[in-house]
């Protein structure tokens, strides 16, 4: 049985540059001051702060929020656009036939 | 509580793996996952700052940065598939046709 | 008749109308412009005499800007004007009344041949008479110096007319090349004389030539340059002049346009190149004499030049077969004289010979044509002969122009002549140190020309006209009619007769004030300082030339002492040709000097110079330079954007088409730019 290993297809020099930005952001998070953290309410359900929050039925719950109907339609229509896009990037021309060789074949 | 700064930290220390598996993997597919672990990555930073304000605006905002990727996912995996028909393999440093 | 003055501006004006009137309208006119010619020019002579009438009784003149086509705000302004004194308005007679002659010629010359193209023909000699006149009476140099190129041009169009054929076209571009590159000199003297004066003009109390005597005196501030001397200076300013007069004029070492410039039709060599154009260098020496008379350096040079131009020229036309080469050479020489009288102070003498000259030339240029006409265009004078029998019109005047031109009394050569000869002698005498030594040696080449001239004046009049005829053509020359007739009589007349205007031989000898020219243009207004008596004054000064006379034998033993000796030469030079040539077969004496011919018939390798130093030096020298441009400045253009095409090369490999490049130049760029707001900030 083989196990995983490293691939060798890296190139490990660009990544230098992600080091080097998570070593710019960690002196930033670990020397910013941000005080306590706030909080919720206890006992109060956050699951429905969040239910009611995307109906804009904001008064429905005593958490701090504010109404997201607008951008939760609007997420809808992307998905669904995301799925067609998909459906039709993935569509042949006719005369092109199914590859079910899992790509051997080229 | 849990200070602020070691979730952030978290959020780094995930985007930037991330950040390396895109600039270092010539794999699509890795290439993707790696996008989905940089976004989570600002997903995780939402919801830090959500507790820190008290306000579940940031809580909301993660579910919808969670749907846009499922999305974004959707059609790059179409975009792959594409790519696969037209130059014959996933490495991401084969199409090198829109150069100088 | 003070109203006269108003019409100067027209006697250059209608010449001008005939101008246009050939160039458009020619075509259509009977005689192809040859009327509208004859009247304007006819016009211009009776307007010139009614302006010299009016100097003469009222002994005014007039000098007036008239246009002025520059403004100058805080410095000098441009203009156009015109200036009538005793000197102009000789010379606008001379112009016109040669000019009218021409014309009239011409029909027969040019009409009655059947040549073609005669409007072009015509329009030239229009717009060249147009011009002569103009620059007669300029009153500033800047116009002078305009009409002076103009009248290049006209020569230039005019000596081309026949252009179809390899001479003449190569003949306009030489005359014009050489002339053009004495009038170089000319204009950086004219920019010279407004940068150091302010002003151009010639006359008047605010002239340059007053301007420079105050200067002098030390009464005037002048800008000087090169941190010369003031006299140095103005010396300097005379010579750049005198480059343009020594090209338009023919003196050595530009001379050798003219000879060339007979390639173009008869009329104009007797217009343009004996009688008006290579006058106008002269006459603008004489038009600034009261600049030159400053200046002792450019008088010995002027007076140098012109005599050994006149020896020089005498010597070359000894030996030329060519009856219009003859002619030519023998302007040359002329035109040395005139040189050599202003070189040594005698103005009057100068302005003398010039009319004379103006004449007889004239007379002989045309005589030439009629004897051309008559021989079906063939020059060669080995293939003329006996010609007197069948063209006595022509060889009567002829003979009274060659008379003139040798120096027989008492045709008008001699009177003038023997003036410029008498001038340069008693100033040479006169005048001590350099500038005496320089004008005895200028008057001894001089007193040898005469004897050349009268030698090879009259070989040319017998291998002509006397003797046995040669050829065919001359046994029955072709009949030459009335407009070929009539302006060789007036001249012919004129010739024997024009002297008489100033005999200062005969008023030293017998007291008779009978100088009539010297009074002429002694008459000019006092305000104009361009009077005799003023020129003689600046000559006399010791601070400016210092030019003196001195009479050995007394006035009347030098003047007649002057006089044989020059008109004893001439005879010798006449009885020698009569010697040689006054045979029914002549014989070429001339193979007698062998190589000395060949040098002379080569015109000492004059032209073969001119030709080394045009395309051995200044070809490479222009090809250096050519180099310089092409590879530095062209090469400092090209640089320039050759950087940046080669850096846009380098920077486009950038774009590799790898999307993880770019991801990581991203990610790179963000990383610094954080860095950068951070410390930038005051955080680190």
């Amino acid at each position: 049985m083989s196990r995983p290993r490293l691939t060798d297809e890296l190139n490990p020099i660009a990544g230098l540059a992600a080091v080097a930005l998570f070593g710019v952001l960690a002196a930033v998070f670990l020397t910013a001051e941000f005080g306590a953290p706030q909080g919720f309410e206890q006992g109060v359900s956050v699951m429905d702060g969040i239910g009611y929050a995307l109906f804009d039925l904001v008064d429905q719950s005593s958490l701090v929020t504010e109404g997201f109907l607008f951008a939760f339609l609007a997420v809808a229509v992307v998905l669904d656009a995301a799925l067609d896009g998909a459906l039709m990037l993935a569509r042949r021309e006719e005369d092109e036939a199914a590859i079910a060789d899992g790509g051997d074949e080229r | 509580m849990i200070a602020t700064e070691w979730y952030l930290m978290l959020s780094a220390g995930l985007f930037c793996i991330g950040l390396l598996g895109i600039l270092m993997r010539r794999n699509a597919l890795i290439f993707l996952m790696s996008v989905e672990l940089m976004l989570n990555a600002a997903n995780i930073n939402l919801v830090a700052f959500s507790l820190q304000h008290g306000n579940l605006s940031g809580q909301v905002f993660a579910l919808f940065g969670m749907a846009l990727a499922a999305a974004e996912v959707a059609v790059g995996l179409g975009i792959i598939l594409v790519l696969y028909r037209n130059f014959g393999d996933i490495d991401v440093t084969s199409p090198t046709t829109m150069r100088w | 008749m003070a109203g006269i003055y108003d019409l100067v501006p027209a006697i250059a004006a209608l010449p001008l109308a005939s101008f246009v009137i050939a160039l458009f309208a020619g075509k259509d006119l009977p005689k192809k412009g040859a009327l509208p010619g004859i009247l304007a020019t006819a016009g211009s002579l009776a307007l010139s005499l009614a302006v010299a009438v009016t100097v003469f009784t009222t002994g005014e003149g007039f000098n007036q800007n008239l246009y002025t086509f520059v403004a100058g705000q805080d410095t000098f302004s441009l203009h156009l004007g015109v200036l009538i004194d005793p000197l102009s308005a000789l010379m606008l007679v001379i112009v016109s009344l040669i000019a009218t002659l021409v014309h009239v010629f011409s029909l027969g010359y040019m009409n009655d041949e059947g040549e073609t193209g005669l409007p072009r023909y015509y329009a030239g000699l229009g717009l060249f008479t147009f011009s002569m006149l103009s620059f007669v009476f300029a009153n500033n140099i800047l116009m002078a110096f305009m009409f002076f190129e103009l009248v290049g041009l006209c020569s230039y169009l005019l000596i081309g007319f026949w252009f179809r054929e390899a001479g003449p076209p190569s003949a306009a571009k030489k005359a014009f090349l050489v002339t053009r590159f004495g009038d170089y000199f000319f204009l950086v003297g004219v920019v010279a004389i407004f940068a150091t004066f302010g002003t151009g003009a010639f006359a008047g109390s605010e002239s340059f030539p007053h301007l420079a005597e105050l200067a002098l005196e030390g009464e005037y501030d002048v800008n000087t340059f090169f941190g010369l001397g003031e006299q140095a200076w103005f010396t300097v300013l005379g010579l750049l002049v005198l480059g343009g007069v020594m090209g338009k004029s023919a003196q050595f070492p530009f001379h050798t346009w003219l000879p060339d410039a007979m390639e173009g039709p008869t009329p104009v060599s007797a217009l343009i190149h004996a009688a008006t154009m290579v006058a106008a260098g002269v006459f603008l020496v004489a038009r600034m004499y009261g600049f030159y008379a400053l200046s002792p350096t450019a008088l010995a040079i002027i007076a140098l030049v012109g005599g050994f131009t006149a020896l020089f020229a005498a010597t070359m036309g000894v030996v030329k077969q060519e009856l219009k080469q003859v002619l030519a050479y023998s302007t040359i020489s002329q035109y040395g004289y005139m040189m050599l009288a202003l070189g040594s102070g005698g103005y009057v003498a100068a302005v003398f010979h010039l009319t004379t000259h103006a004449v007889f030339k004239a007379l002989l240029f045309l005589g030439a044509g009629s004897v051309i006409i008559a021989m079906h265009h063939n020059e060669n004078m080995w293939d003329m002969g006996g010609l007197k029998d069948k063209m006595p019109v022509t060889y009567w005047t002829f003979l009274s122009g060659s008379l003139a031109l040798a120096g027989i009394v008492p045709f008008a050569g001699f009177w003038s002549k023997d003036e410029v000869l008498y001038e340069a002698l008693i100033h040479g005498l006169g005048t001590e140190g350099g500038l005496g030594i320089v004008l005895l040696a200028a008057y001894a080449m001089g007193l040898l020309a005469v004897f050349f001239t009268g030698f090879y004046t009259f070989r040319m009049v017998y291998l002509t006209f006397h003797g046995e005829p040669r050829s065919d053509i001359a046994r029955d020359p072709e009949p030459v009619r009335w407009n070929v007739k009539g302006p060789l009589a007036v001249l012919g007349v004129l010739a024997a007769t024009v002297g008489f205007i100033n005999m200062v031989p005969v008023k030293k000898v017998t007291g008779l004030e009978i100088d009539y020219l010297h009074q002429f243009l002694d008459m000019a207004p006092e305000a104009y300082l361009t009077n005799v008596h003023h020129y003689t004054e600046l000559l006399e000064t010791d601070a400016f030339a210092g030019i003196h006379a001195a009479t050995p034998l007394g006035e009347v033993g030098t003047v007649a002492a002057s006089a044989a000796v020059s008109l004893g030469l001439a005879l010798a030079g006449v009885l020698a040709a009569r010697q040689l040539y006054n045979a029914p077969q002549p014989v070429e004496h001339t193979d007698r000097l062998g190589r000395v011919k060949t040098i002379l018939m080569h015109n000492y390798y004059q032209d073969e110079y001119q030709v080394w130093l045009a395309r051995d030096v200044t070809v490479p020298f222009a090809g250096v330079l050519d180099t310089f441009d092409q590879g530095i400045v062209d090469g400092v253009v090209n640089g320039a954007s050759s950087v940046s095409r080669t850096a846009g090369r380098q920077v486009r490999k950038l774009q590799t088409g790898v999307v993880t490049n770019y991801a990581a130049l991203l990610t790179l760029g963000l990383v610094l730019l954080l860095a950068a707001f951070a410390v930038v900030g005051g955080w680190v």
